[in-house]
């Protein structure tokens, strides 16, 4: 059947015959066939479209530093114990890619390894691992389980002959599930290399949590609490004193270990509620120490009325304390009294007080904490007492509810200022028409003549800002101000309530040369 | 104003302040002073180089960065973009490498950074055989290759 018979039908409606009907079935066949013929073949002419593609991609022109750039970036915002997983996706790629990251060395130089998955660590492994970051310096971080009977990496001996024979390591973070499994590691490690430059006696950093003081066959107040590298930096996270006994602790009749030495350090972070005496036996070994922060968990500073602290503790090279978590209520700030830093630089106080819900148009004296004049009294006595006037520029206050008058009072306590921040402290805004005020009056003198930068930070949604903006300008004009920098934000993003850069007081401030950024703090980083 | 030669022979006229935030051309209008020759610029194509001046242009005026800092001390890793940023790199692969290539060549480290960046986003969360198609990568490793990548680094696995 020849195919102008079959296509007849093209035109018109009229129904095959079963001898031109096989005809048409056959073609409808060939047709098929076809189509897909064609389809294969159009999927080869894509893949390989893709292969050249691939072969022309200007990615395969990444020299090695892009790509290292590259996988620094993307193990940037990961928790630290998830780095080595993502790593080794990276360096399961393609062959480029893995030998990029071996010649990137920042990528090798940190392990954490988290508390669950502890008990197969291969610690030869780990030193593998960090050996690829060459000459950079090394950082090594380890959460010991839970003490419920299983295995203890910190009783591992592979992890012993890491830090006795493994790589130097620059920074090692222990959290320890009691003062045992430490012990236990110290007790590993020590026989091991003794001759040997060991990673464990060259560390410059060490980060030690102790989570439980476990009993021992010793009693507590003949423990030596600690056997320590000669580090120069130390975090050290002890048990709250409710760990180590009972409710006699609050009545400070407890017996505690021995205060360990650290005169080998520059910094320390110690984070405990212990009583002050001991902090204070603590402290008075800290010959070196530059940077303190004490941190107090949370805990009550606990005084122990039937002992008390004899004399402050000298710490003569400390140029930065930071008080962390103090609770205002209960005069924790009371613990300057027992510190004398006669070359203090900064001071950094935080409070962790609960949220108050404060309205716009709350009075003044519903800021004012009872004890708060004593606290602020506290502080200036503290410095007097240093004689660090000569040293003193930096001033951090942070988390607290504050009445103007006392903010004004302590401030004005610190004139040689060249650098204050309010982090997170709710005041009236009235202070800054009052300190305006003060500008044009001859009597009263200038409000920390010396300050260079200024910020006010997660400032609440109902503070004013056009004050700070007003004081700002006048204070500008007037002799001998050196005011540069200012930076101002709330914590919300709220409209009308974020000062902008379009401010016409921001604006004003610009154009009297005034180095000004104003926007919302984001995880305390400014976004405009 | 500077003359710019590109790989496929398009001359631009671009004002020196808005290239100089090239520190290869800065060093180099430094070193050879005032010219009316073209730098020839052998590595980047003209649909590029319009994409550069664009970048350049929308941060004249703002500070250059200092030149003698040391990469290994900048802190700032995080994946944060700015938003103009990230609608500026909202381009094709292809481009996007490009961008990044060029950056690399003329060392405009902010660009770069940001090109560096949005790749990096771009990988967040994947494995690597998703990086792989993202990126249409060919996998040249043999499956006991692949297989000793991960055992080398077993103890990363376990839980």
């Amino acid at each position: 059947m020849n195919q102008s018979q079959i296509t007849q039908y093209f035109a018109n409606n009229a129904a095959p015959n079963p001898v031109e009907m096989a005809s048409i079935r056959e073609e409808i066949e060939h047709r098929l066939k076809a189509i897909q013929e064609h389809q294969d073949a159009i999927q080869v002419l894509q893949s390989e479209l893709q292969a050249f593609r691939a072969a022309s991609s200007p990615m395969r022109r990444f020299p090695p530093e892009i790509l290292g750039e590259i996988f620094e970036f993307s193990l940037s915002d990961l928790p630290k114990y998830e780095l080595d997983r993502k790593l080794v996706e990276i360096c399961s790629v393609c062959k480029p890619w893995r030998s990029a990251a071996f010649s990137t060395l920042h990528l090798w130089r940190s392990v954490a390894i988290d508390p669950w998955r502890p008990h197969t660590v291969r610690f030869d492994k780990v030193s593998t691992w960090l050996r690829r970051s060459g000459g950079l310096s090394k950082w090594l971080a380890l959460s010991g389980p839970e003490c419920d009977g299983g295995p203890c990496p910190m009783n591992d001996p592979s992890l012993a002959t890491l830090l006795a024979e493994g790589p130097l390591l620059h920074h090692l973070t222990l959290l320890c599930p009691s003062i045992c499994c430490f012990r236990n590691l110290i007790g590993l490690v020590e026989p091991l290399n003794p001759a040997g430059s060991r990673p464990w006696d060259s560390l410059q950093s060490l980060k030690l949590e102790i989570k439980e003081w476990a009993a021992t066959d010793e009693s507590l107040e003949k423990a030596t609490l600690l056997t320590l590298p000669p580090v120069k930096n130390l975090s050290l996270y002890l048990p709250t004193a409710q760990a180590l006994g009972d409710t006699a602790v609050m009545a400070g009749n407890i017996a505690y270990p021995e205060a360990p030495s650290f005169t080998s350090l520059t910094t320390l972070e110690l984070i405990c509620d212990w009583p002050v005496r001991w902090i204070s036996q603590v402290l008075n070994s800290c010959i070196n120490v530059e940077t303190l922060t004490l941190d107090f968990a949370l805990g009550t500073v606990l005084y122990d009325a039937l002992t008390p602290t004899e004399t402050p503790s000298l710490l003569p090279k400390v140029r930065v304390l930071r008080l962390r978590r103090l609770i205002a209520e209960f005069d924790d700030a009371d613990i300057l009294q027992d510190l004398i830093t006669p070359v203090l630089e900064e001071l950094d106080i935080s409070f962790e007080n609960e949220a108050r819900d404060i309205c716009p148009n709350t009075m003044d004296s519903m800021y004012e904490y009872p004890s708060m004049d004593i606290l602020l009294e506290g502080i200036e006595s503290f410095l007097r007492k240093s004689k660090c006037t000569d040293t003193f520029r930096r001033f951090r206050l942070h988390s607290l509810y504050i009445s103007s008058d006392t903010l004004m009072y302590v401030l004005g306590t610190l004139p040689p200022l060249t650098h204050l921040t309010l982090d997170d402290v709710d005041f009236p805004s009235k202070m800054f028409k009052d300190l305006e005020d003060m500008i044009v009056d001859p009597a009263c003198p200038q409000f920390l003549p010396h300050l260079e930068h200024f910020e006010l930070l997660f400032l609440p949604s109902h503070f004013d800002f056009e004050k700070v903006y007003s004081y700002l300008i006048a204070r500008h004009g007037a002799i001998g101000n050196k005011l540069k920098k200012f930076v101002m934000t709330t914590s919300l993003a709220e409209d009308p309530a974020v000062p902008r850069q379009t401010d016409k007081g921001c604006i004003a401030l610009r154009e009297r040369g005034l180095e000004v950024s104003v926007g919302v703090s984001k995880n305390g980083a400014l976004t405009s | 104003m500077v003359l710019l030669l590109t790989s496929d022979n398009e001359m631009f006229s671009v004002a020196e302040d808005v290239i100089k935030r090239s520190a290869y051309i800065k060093n180099m209008l430094e070193d050879v002073g005032e010219s009316d020759l073209p730098i020839p610029l052998p590595n980047v194509e003209s649909n590029v180089l319009v994409k550069i001046l664009e970048y350049c242009e929308h941060y004249r005026g703002e500070p250059l960065p200092a030149s003698d800092v040391d990469p290994a001390e900048i802190g700032d890793r995080s994946l944060d973009i700015a938003d103009w940023d990230q609608k500026y790199m909202a381009v094709d692969q292809e481009m996007l490498f490009e961008i990044i290539l060029a950056a690399n060549y003329l060392d405009i480290k902010s660009l770069l950074d940001v090109g560096c960046k949005t790749v990096a986003k771009m990988m967040k969360g994947k494995s690597s055989e998703e990086i792989r198609t993202l990126f249409n990568i060919a996998n040249d490793f043999t499956p006991e290759e692949e297989a000793q990548i991960r055992k080398e680094n077993a103890w990363a696995e376990c839980r």
